[in-house]
C-alpha cells in the first residue's frame, strides 16, 4: 500500500515551495522503513544477544568485583551503549556496504535524495534495532554487577545519559560517509569499533588512559560525556559536571557538521568517479 | 613443501579480507593491544589495580585465540562465497595440505597478535617482563596459537552452513574470554562451566602462559601445555575427519549447495 519507494517519488515531484526538511524527513522516513524491514528479515537479534553475553558478563563481574555501587552502576549504563554502538556502528556499515556491494546504492544515488538523509533514515533503524539487545546487555550488567544505586544525582544522571546518546549517535554518524567510500575493507571497520569503545570511556572514565591515548580519546564527545556522568554518579551538580557535558555537547555538534560537510563531499566524488569507492 | 607453501600463501591473498594493510594494521595489530588496553583499565577502574595486570596477561593470551579464530573463519566462509567450494574439493591435491594450507599463515598471525598486545603493554601500560622466562612464553603462545587454530579450523566446516562466520567466530570468542580463566577465575565459575572451559583453547594454556611472567621454567608449565596440545590435536584430527564427511557428502550426492547454501 505505501511502496519504499514512494517517498523518493514524493520527493521527486515536490514542489520547490515545500520546505528542505519536510523533504528530507520523507527521504528519512522511506530509507528508514527500508533499512527496518531488511533488519526484520536478517532476523539474527537472538544471535546478537547471545553473542554479546560473554563480554557483557565478564565486565559486568569486573565491575562487581569493585564492590562499590557508582562503579556498578557506571558500568550497567556503560555496558548498554557499548552494545549499541557495537551494533548500530557495525549495523550501519554493514547496510551501506551490502547496498554498495548489491548495487542498489546505485539507485539511491541516481534519486535527487540527499545521502545524508537517505543515510540518517537508515542509521535511525540501526539504532533502534540495536536497543534491544543493547538492553538485554544493560539488565544482563545489572544481574553480574549486582545492582545499580549510590547516586549523587539521578537527574543529573539522566542528562548526562542523553548527552552520552546524543554523543554516540553523532561518532556513529560522523564515520557513516567514509563507510560509503570503504568499500569492501570490512576488517578496517569492524576494528575501529574496538577503537572506539576503548577511547569512548564507556567502561571507565578516560582520565586513566596513559597521556598520548587520553589526547586521542579526548576528540571523542562520548569521553567528555562519559566523564560527565561518573561526576554526576559521584559528586552531583557541580561546575566540572556542567562543563563536561558542555564540552561534549559542542563536540556532538561539531561532528554532525562536519557529516553533513562530508556527506555533500562524499556524495559529489562517488557522482564524479562513478564508483563507490575512493 | 613448495606447493604446500604456495597454495597456503595463495588461500590467505585470496580469501583473507584484511591481507590488505589497513584492515591488517586495525584487525591483526590493533585490535589486541586495544582489547588488554580495555580490560587492564577496566580492572584499574574497578579499584583492583592487582586484578589490572591479571586480566592484562589474560586478554594477551586470549587475543592469540581471537585471531586464530577470526582469521581461519574468515578464510572458510570466503571460500564459500567467492564459489571456489566445488574447486577446492574437486581439486587432487592432497587433502591434509590443503585442510593446513588454510590455516597456515593465520597460525602466524596468531602469534603476532599476541606479541603486539604485550609490546603495547610493555610500552603503555608499564608490563613487568623483569621476571619473564622467554622460553616458556614462547612454548606457551606457540602452543596456544596452534590449539586456538586447531579449533578454527574445526568450527570452519560449520562456518560453511551458517549465514555470516562474524557471529560465528564472535560467539566463540566470547566464549574463551569468559570460560579460559583470563578474566573470571575457574574457581569462581560454576563448576560445570568450568569443565566445559576445558574444551576451548587458552584454558589449560593460560597457567602457562601466566607462570611465563613469574619466570616459570618450561618443565613447570609441562602438564599444561601437554593439555593445551593434545586439545589441539584433538581438533585437528577432529576437523579433519569432519570436513572429508562433509565433502564425501557432497560428492556422493552432487548437492554440495544443499548444505554450503
Amino acid at each position: 500500500l505505501f511502496p519504499d519507494t514512494l517517498p523518493f517519488a514524493i520527493y521527486r515531484q515536490s514542489p520547490r515551495s515545500l520546505s528542505l526538511i519536510l523533504d528530507n524527513l520523507v527521504v528519512m522516513r522511506g530509507a528508514f522503513r527500508q533499512q527496518w524491514r531488511a533488519l526484520r528479515s536478517e532476523g539474527a537479534d537472538w544471535l546478537e544477544i547471545v553473542n554479546m553475553l560473554p563480554m557483557v558478563i565478564v565486565i559486568a563481574w569486573i565491575g562487581s568485583q569493585s564492590g562499590r555501587l557508582p562503579i556498578m552502576t557506571y558500568l550497567a549504563l556503560g555496558i548498554f551503549f557499548v552494545v549499541l554502538l557495537d551494533r548500530a556502528h557495525l549495523g550501519l556499515r554493514y547496510a551501506i556496504t551490502d547496498e554498495a556491494q548489491m548495487g542498489t546504492l546505485d539507485f539511491t544515488l541516481l534519486s535527487p535524495a540527499p545521502l545524508m538523509a537517505v543515510i540518517l533514515g537508515k542509521a535511525v533503524a540501526q539504532t533502534l534495532s540495536a536497543a534491544r539487545p543493547a538492553l538485554g546487555a544493560f539488565v544482563v550488567g545489572l544481574i553480574v554487577t549486582g545492582g545499580v544505586g549510590d547516586v549523587a544525582s539521578i537527574p543529573w544522571a539522566i542528562i548526562s545519559t542523553v548527552v552520552a546518546l546524543v554523543s554516540l549517535s553523532a561518532v556513529a554518524i560522523a564515520e557513516a560517509p567514509g563507510t560509503v567510500l570503504a568499500g569492501e575493507q570490512l576488517g578496517a571497520i569492524r576494528s575501529t569499533r574496538s577503537i572506539l569503545t576503548a577511547l569512548s570511556g564507556f567502561l571507565y572514565p578516560v582520565s586513566m588512559l596513559p597521556g598520548p591515548l587520553q589526547a586521542l580519546a579526548r576528540l571523542f564527545p562520548t569521553s567528555w560525556a562519559m566523564e560527565g556522568l561518573i561526576g554526576a554518579i559521584e559528586v552531583g551538580p557541580s561546575t566540572a559536571t556542567f562543563l563536561n557535558l558542555a564540552a561534549a555537547g559542542a563536540l556532538s555538534a561539531a561532528y554532525f557538521i562536519f557529516a553533513a560537510w562530508m556527506f555533500t563531499k562524499v556524495e559529489a566524488r562517488v557522482r564524479a568517479i562513478g564508483r563507490l569507492r575512493a | 613443501m613448495r606447493n604446500f607453501f604456495t597454495q597456503a600463501w595463495l588461500g590467505y591473498k585470496a580469501l583473507f579480507y584484511w591481507s590488505d594493510l589497513s584492515p591488517y594494521l586495525t584487525a591483526v595489530l590493533l585490535r589486541p593491544a586495544i582489547y588488554v588496553l580495555m580490560f587492564t583499565m577496566l580492572g584499574k577502574f574497578a579499584n583492583r589495580p592487582e586484578a589490572a595486570e591479571r586480566y592484562l596477561i589474560g586478554m594477551a593470551a586470549v587475543t592469540i585465540a581471537m585471531s586464530a579464530l577470526d582469521g581461519v573463519l574468515q578464510t572458510f566462509s570466503s571460500e564459500r562465497f567467492s564459489g571456489t567450494l566445488y574447486i577446492l574439493f574437486s581439486a587432487r591435491a592432497h587433502p591434509v595440505a590443503l585442510y593446513l594450507g588454510r590455516a597456515c599463515l593465520q597460525f602466524a598471525n596468531a602469534l603476532i597478535s599476541g606479541a603486539v598486545a604485550l609490546v603495547f603493554s610493555w610500552i603503555f601500560l608499564a608490563l613487568d617482563l623483569s621476571h619473564v622466562n622467554w622460553l616458556t612464553l614462547l612454548m606457551a603462545s606457540l602452543v596456544i596459537a596452534f590449539a586456538s587454530t586447531a579449533m578454527a579450523l574445526f568450527l570452519g566446516n560449520f562456518v560453511l552452513v551458517v549465514r555470516t562466520y562474524n557471529e560465528f567466530a564472535a560467539l566463540f570468542q566470547g566464549a574463551v574470554m569468559l570460560l579460559s580463566g583470563a578474566v573470571i577465575p575457574h574457581d569462581v565459575l560454576p563448576a560445570p562451566l568450568a569443565a566445559f572451559g576445558h574444551l576451548f583453547p587458552v584454558t589449560s594454556g593460560l597457567p602457562a602462559f601466566r607462570g611465563a611472567f613469574a619466570g616459570a621454567p618450561l618443565n613447570e608449565a609441562g602438564s599444561f601445555l601437554l593439555a593445551e596440545l593434545t586439545l589441539g590435536v584433538a581438533y585437528l584430527a577432529l576437523g579433519f575427519v569432519s570436513q572429508r564427511m562433509f565433502v564425501n557428502v557432497a560428492r556422493r550426492t552432487g548437492t554440495l549447495h544443499t548444505w554450503a547454501n
